[in-house]
């Protein structure tokens, strides 16, 4: 082989080879950077009516998983969003909805949970379905809640669940995530605006 | 021998009495009892204070009932496994001079079913028992929400 011929062949195997590399190297710190992608689209019910995520997504939709009975957790979740709702200009309120699923099948009716999240906003979704449609929907997010009984107590059981608030862009994939309970309404709105 | 038993039994009685003596009403300082109005939707709500023991002795506080409310309880929220659960407790304790915080997010008093409409601003009294003795203590009904 011509020794020129040789350097060149050479030389383009090297391109592709740093070509690949550069291009293997760039999605792995791309990947890394925007992390593991959870979410998407989900069907639960709101006042016993069939709801879609995809049917009506806003621009950022905040989603938080709980239930009516719990008296601490989620009340204090929902009432930090609400405060954060409150902060929001009228402009920025018709791109951003707030979802409140019940994980409490068993006890919670489709109209109190719907109602139980509007006392918080008048616009907070709460929405309600089967155990498999739950179960499905809690299963998109890095989220959990077990159900406890307690025979001693009032209620006979107890529900502990994940107490983070979900960003999801219109596609229902997470984007964001803070804690519901612990960091108050202010760190909301920040994330709100952040992502808006 | 005889002595040691008598010098203990004078030092009970006067432990018991010292008790005996805590006058709870001036002793234990309730700040900030209230509790949240019930909400739409929901039949549970929270209750918190601060309490504060100035008794000599070390206090035992439980919540038997609240007036309008079918039952009560008193919990603790805590983090298991990435999740935030609610654990019964019969009582709580409450070592002398020092302050027990009921807060949201933490130990708490919970409240089921109310029995009559509650409203915001109203008082609502509550029955604790304090090392087995009463004492009955108005709470205030707040709104947890903004309007």
């Amino acid at each position: 082989m011509n020794p020129q011929k040789g350097a060149l062949l050479t030389l383009r195997l090297f391109m592709i080879v740093i070509t690949i590399g550069t291009i293997y190297f760039g999605f792995t710190i791309w990947k890394t950077a925007n992390g593991p992608t959870s979410g998407g689209d989900f069907t639960l019910t709101y006042r016993g009516q069939g709801w879609t995520f995809s049917s009506q997504p806003k621009k950022l939709n905040l989603l938080y998983f709980g239930y009516t009975k719990c008296p601490d957790v989620c009340p204090m979740s929902l009432s930090y969003a609400g405060d954060a709702f409150r902060m929001l200009k009228s402009d920025e309120l018709s791109d951003v909805r707030f979802l409140f699923l019940s994980v409490d099948q068993a006890h919670d009716k489709p109209n109190d949970v719907a109602d139980y999240a509007a006392n918080f906003f008048p616009t907070f979704i709460g929405l309600s379905g089967s155990k498999e449609q739950i179960d499905k929907t809690i299963g998109l997010f890095p989220a959990s809640y077990v159900l406890e009984e307690n025979p001693k107590s009032y209620l006979g059981y107890s529900i502990s669940h994940t107490d983070r608030i979900f960003f999801l862009n219109s596609k229902g994939v997470v984007i964001d995530s803070i804690s519901g309970s612990k960091e108050g309404s202010d760190s909301i709105y920040k994330k709100i605006k952040e992502n808006i | 021998m005889k002595k040691i038993f008598f010098l203990t039994a004078i030092v009970l009685s006067f432990a018991n009495l010292s008790f005996a003596d805590c006058d709870l009403k001036s002793k234990v300082e309730f700040t900030e009892p209230r509790i949240f109005a019930p909400l739409k939707g929901s039949n549970a709500t929270g209750g918190f204070a601060k309490i504060k023991n100035n008794c000599a002795e070390e206090l035992e506080l439980s919540l038997k009932s609240a007036e309008g409310f079918k039952a009560v309880e008193s919990h603790i929220t805590v983090e298991e496994d990435g999740r935030m659960a609610m654990k019964k407790t019969d009582s709580f304790k409450i070592k002398s001079g020092e302050t027990l915080e009921l807060v949201p997010g933490g130990k708490h008093l919970m409240f089921f079913d109310p029995q009559v409409v509650i409203n915001e601003g109203s008082e609502v009294k509550l029955v604790f028992s304090l090392n087995k003795k009463e004492l009955t203590v108005p709470f205030k009904i707040v709104s947890r929400t903004k309007k």
